[in-house]
């Protein structure tokens, strides 16, 4: 094996003995030490390989055997090459490809993102851009250990960040911190007001002192419980302590919703042709040469978009396939009462759209208003619905209390 | 000789270099190789005749090609039906 690379790469002769005395001269040449190969026997001689060094002295065997020699060609690495000798455009070729190569690998072409969970990889790949690392960029000029400090720097959420460039591709591999518990605060003092008017339904207070009763009508803004608790027993000195309101509150709210349904509608009916386009997508611009007839309508649907690979060396192209449906715009009516019917779903639809989990609707009465070429609906909904929420409190408010506090309870000891 | 022969069994010493016989390993029967041989005395593509210290190894066969040929080994490729030892 190494033997023949060797005899390759150094070129070998393709001779052929005449005469009956082939063997002898195989003989004589292998006793000097010249090395054979492929002897196959081709009429009345025999044909073999020599290294192409060898010649004279494989001439001077076939003279003293008494065999015919006859070069039938030269073969190896160096006849190879001497065949391009002549042959400059073609040299020149392959220099270019070899510096076309070379020069296209020297840049980025492709950044991934490994690891994140939390943060986006175009949050990463915007912040790598920043700092020089994008597709395109020269590799001579990216820094990964700046642009590992500056990801680390940039984003408090990354404990380790590892950027690597192979071949043409840079893979940012990253870890994140681990999540921060949502943390309830319970210490800063706040109110429970609410944020819509209505009647309390129901009030439960886990903290705080509640200021409203089940039946009572608040206003929006209106505190339902209360940040102030008062602390000692009833009839000796008080006083008035801050805590953070918790509670829930339900009230039935009222809320108002309208839509107008027109009589004459347009509607997509699809014409039954499908055709797969595909297109080429190069440098976020998409390359679409052969589509079906602009001169219809057609809606487009995406089947998939992948990037296109070289075995495992992504190209900055992708591949997009899409199903295209042709349709025309179909002019309908309906009735005033196919109208209503939709109307009141849609009213439905967007009130429970409205609604927390915890809400639910009541009632609701609809009222129409019947026009020429419309109908419009008019919803009033009554909903139950938590309408809790909280309200820090001013801190100069509390400060200005606790004194007026500490106040009060100094003159109460004095 | 025999002394040779009986000190080389006796230490178990590889023959083939003490005492120059030939070291002929067969693939298959497509190749064989032939260590140790002294010259050709014959090569055809049915027929290699091949002179060592055991004797005149004579390999029949169909498509016979000399693959490599050195001063101490040589490679017969083909597809080989027969070997024989003559004198």
């Amino acid at each position: 094996m190494f033997l023949a690379l060797w005899y390759y790469l150094r070129g070998y002769v393709m001779i052929k003995a005449k005469g009956f005395s082939a063997e002898r001269f195989m003989n004589m040449a292998t006793f000097r030490g010249v090395y054979l190969w492929d002897i196959a026997q081709d009429g009345v001689g025999m044909t073999m390989k020599a290294a192409g060094g060898s010649l004279p002295l494989l001439e001077a065997c076939a003279e003293k055997t008494g065999c015919g020699l006859e070069i039938l060609g030269w073969g190896g690495l160096p006849a190879f090459l001497r065949r391009f000798r002549s042959r400059q455009a073609w040299t020149a070729g392959l220099l270019l490809f070899a510096l076309g190569l070379y020069g296209l690998s020297s840049f980025v072409w492709v950044v991934e993102v490994e690891g994140n969970e939390r943060l986006s990889t175009e949050e990463i790949l915007s912040a790598c851009k920043e700092m020089g690392l994008c597709p395109g960029a020269w590799k001579g000029h990216v820094d990964t250990q700046a642009v590992t400090n500056g990801l680390l720097e940039g984003f408090g959420d990354i404990s380790w960040v590892s950027v690597s460039i192979k071949g043409t591709d840079v893979t940012v591999k990253l870890a994140e911190t681990i999540e921060k518990a949502e943390m309830v605060d319970k210490e800063t003092p706040c109110h429970i007001i609410a944020n819509a008017d209505g009647v309390v339904l129901q009030i439960t207070a886990e903290r705080g002192t509640p200021m409203v009763a089940a039946g009572d009508v608040v206003k929006k803004g209106d505190i339902l419980i209360s940040s102030e608790i008062l602390i000692g027993l009833e009839g000796e000195q008080q006083h008035r302590e801050y805590v953070a309101a918790e509670g829930a509150v339900t009230a039935r709210i009222w809320q108002r919703l309208a839509e107008e349904m027109p009589l004459q509608y347009e509607e997509k009916v699809y014409g039954g042709k499908e055709k797969e386009n595909n297109s080429l997508i190069v440098a976020e611009k998409e390359l679409d040469l052969i589509h079906p007839n602009s001169g219809e309508e057609w809606e487009r649907s995406p089947i998939f978009e992948k990037p296109l690979a070289l075995g495992d060396f992504t190209l900055p192209l992708k591949w997009k396939k899409e199903l295209w449906k042709s349709y025309e715009m179909v002019a309908k009516s309906r009735t005033a009462e196919e109208a209503k019917a939709l109307l009141e779903e849609n009213l439905r639809k967007k009130a429970e759209n409205l609604l927390s989990t915890y809400g639910t609707i009541e009632e609701m009465t609809v009222r129409y208003a019947e026009y020429a070429d419309s109908v419009r609906g008019e919803a009033e909904i009554v909903m139950a619905e938590r309408i809790g929420e909280k309200r820090q409190l001013q801190k100069e408010s509390i400060e200005n209390d606790t004194t007026e506090k500490e106040r009060e309870v100094a003159n109460g000891t004095i | 000789m025999g002394i040779r022969k009986n000190v080389t069994e006796a230490l178990e010493l590889p023959k083939e270099i003490m005492l120059g016989l030939p070291l002929i390993s067969f693939v298959g029967r497509e190749e064989v190789t032939i260590e140790n041989y002294k010259g050709i005395l014959e090569y055809s593509e049915e027929t290699v005749r091949v002179g060592t210290m055991a004797g005149v190894v004579r390999l029949q066969g169909r498509g016979l090609c000399l693959k490599q040929l050195t001063a101490e080994c040589m490679v017969v490729t083909g597809s080989v039906e027969s070997m024989e030892f003559l004198s």
